[in-house]
């Protein structure tokens, strides 16, 4: 992989070499990919969704001004793309209720998580992030798996950076209570 | 606040035990097929605007020259015109095309707002026209 920065593919495609653009797809399809189907939840559906945000992006490349980075450009299609497929077959995720989450479960669950074999373990976990809402999961994702900065989140899902950080706790708290009721069932399928 | 920090260290254990999601392996090749292809289509279709710039830079052009002509036209005489003395040329100079034209303030205003929206419309008419080609 080359260690040339996106501009300099981003303006060698807008010259006219087509080529360079594919630098660009290689290196952001994974997060695009894993964005995409974190919200619409189905791998046919992201596959579909990622390729077409690749098009749209190389359609839209001389409007990218490069105020922000073009991987912040690019989730930001990925992320309203994304969600017009939910929009478009209904399936918007219910929240789940949080009010019983206690800190003292955080401990018990990762013992039952550790307990799991390792595909299973990611099994669990992928289920459970599925459970939260669309933008919650994409937060997350962009926190977590690309590191992003609240700033560059907020840019693209397009809130507050405050409300971010709100949806940051929400959504942790969250994915442990469902974590919770997730485990302890089989805790005591086991016993 | 220890909750807090708990829970974002729970967090952080539970997104480090899932990774990054893989597409299928020809993922990067259908999409520089799809994209070369629209490159191809983008080439074909090359939109040329309907004035073009040389006719444009006329129009400017007479348009400051009639400018200068109305806002000087009170130092210009006809000296070398009345020193012709052809009875057409006369007669034409008489002529008053728009003698038993008038135009009220009403419907002047309304003439000059009409146009304005006309130019404003165009405007709006040619962004919308644009994105459509764009997205």
């Amino acid at each position: 992989m080359s260690t040339k920065p996106d501009e300099y593919y981003i303006q060698q495609t807008l010259n006219g070499n087509v080529n360079a653009y594919a630098f660009l797809v290689e290196k952001y399809k994974h997060m695009v990919y894993t964005l995409t189907i974190r919200i619409v939840k189905s791998k046919e559906d992201a596959e579909e969704v990622s390729q077409d945000v690749f098009v749209k992006a190389f359609k839209k490349l001389d409007s990218f001004k490069g105020d922000s980075k073009f991987s912040t450009w690019i989730y930001k299609i990925a992320y309203y793309a994304s969600l017009d497929i939910v929009k478009k077959n209904k399936r918007f995720t219910n929240s789940e209720n949080i009010d019983d989450f206690h800190d003292g479960n955080l401990e018990n669950v990762q013992d039952a998580l550790e307990s799991l074999h390792n595909k299973e373990r990611k099994i669990v976990i992928n289920k459970a992030l599925l459970k939260l809402n669309e933008d919650e999961r994409a937060i997350l994702t962009l926190f977590y798996f690309e590191e992003m900065p609240i700033k560059e989140i907020s840019k693209i899902v397009n809130l507050t950076e405050d409300n971010i950080k709100v949806k940051l706790f929400r959504s942790r708290k969250k994915l442990a209570t469902i974590l919770k009721h997730v485990i302890e069932p089989r805790t005591v399928d086991l016993l | 606040m220890k909750t807090g920090k708990n829970i974002e260290e729970f967090t952080k254990y539970i997104m480090k035990e899932v990774d990054v999601e893989k597409p299928s392996t020809d993922f990067l090749m259908n999409v520089m097929d799809a994209v070369k292809s629209e490159s191809k289509a983008s080439l074909s279709i090359v939109y040329k605007p309907l004035i073009p710039k040389s006719v444009w830079v006329l129009i400017v052009i007479l348009f400051a020259a009639l400018s200068v002509f109305v806002l000087t036209g009170s130092t210009v005489n006809y000296y070398l015109l009345s020193q012709i003395d052809i009875p057409i040329v006369d007669k034409v100079l008489a002529f008053d095309l728009f003698k038993n034209i008038h135009f009220s303030k009403i419907f002047t205003l309304s003439f000059i707002v009409f146009f304005a929206f006309v130019i404003v419309q165009l405007f709006f008419i040619k962004n919308y026209f644009n994105k459509q080609h764009i997205v």
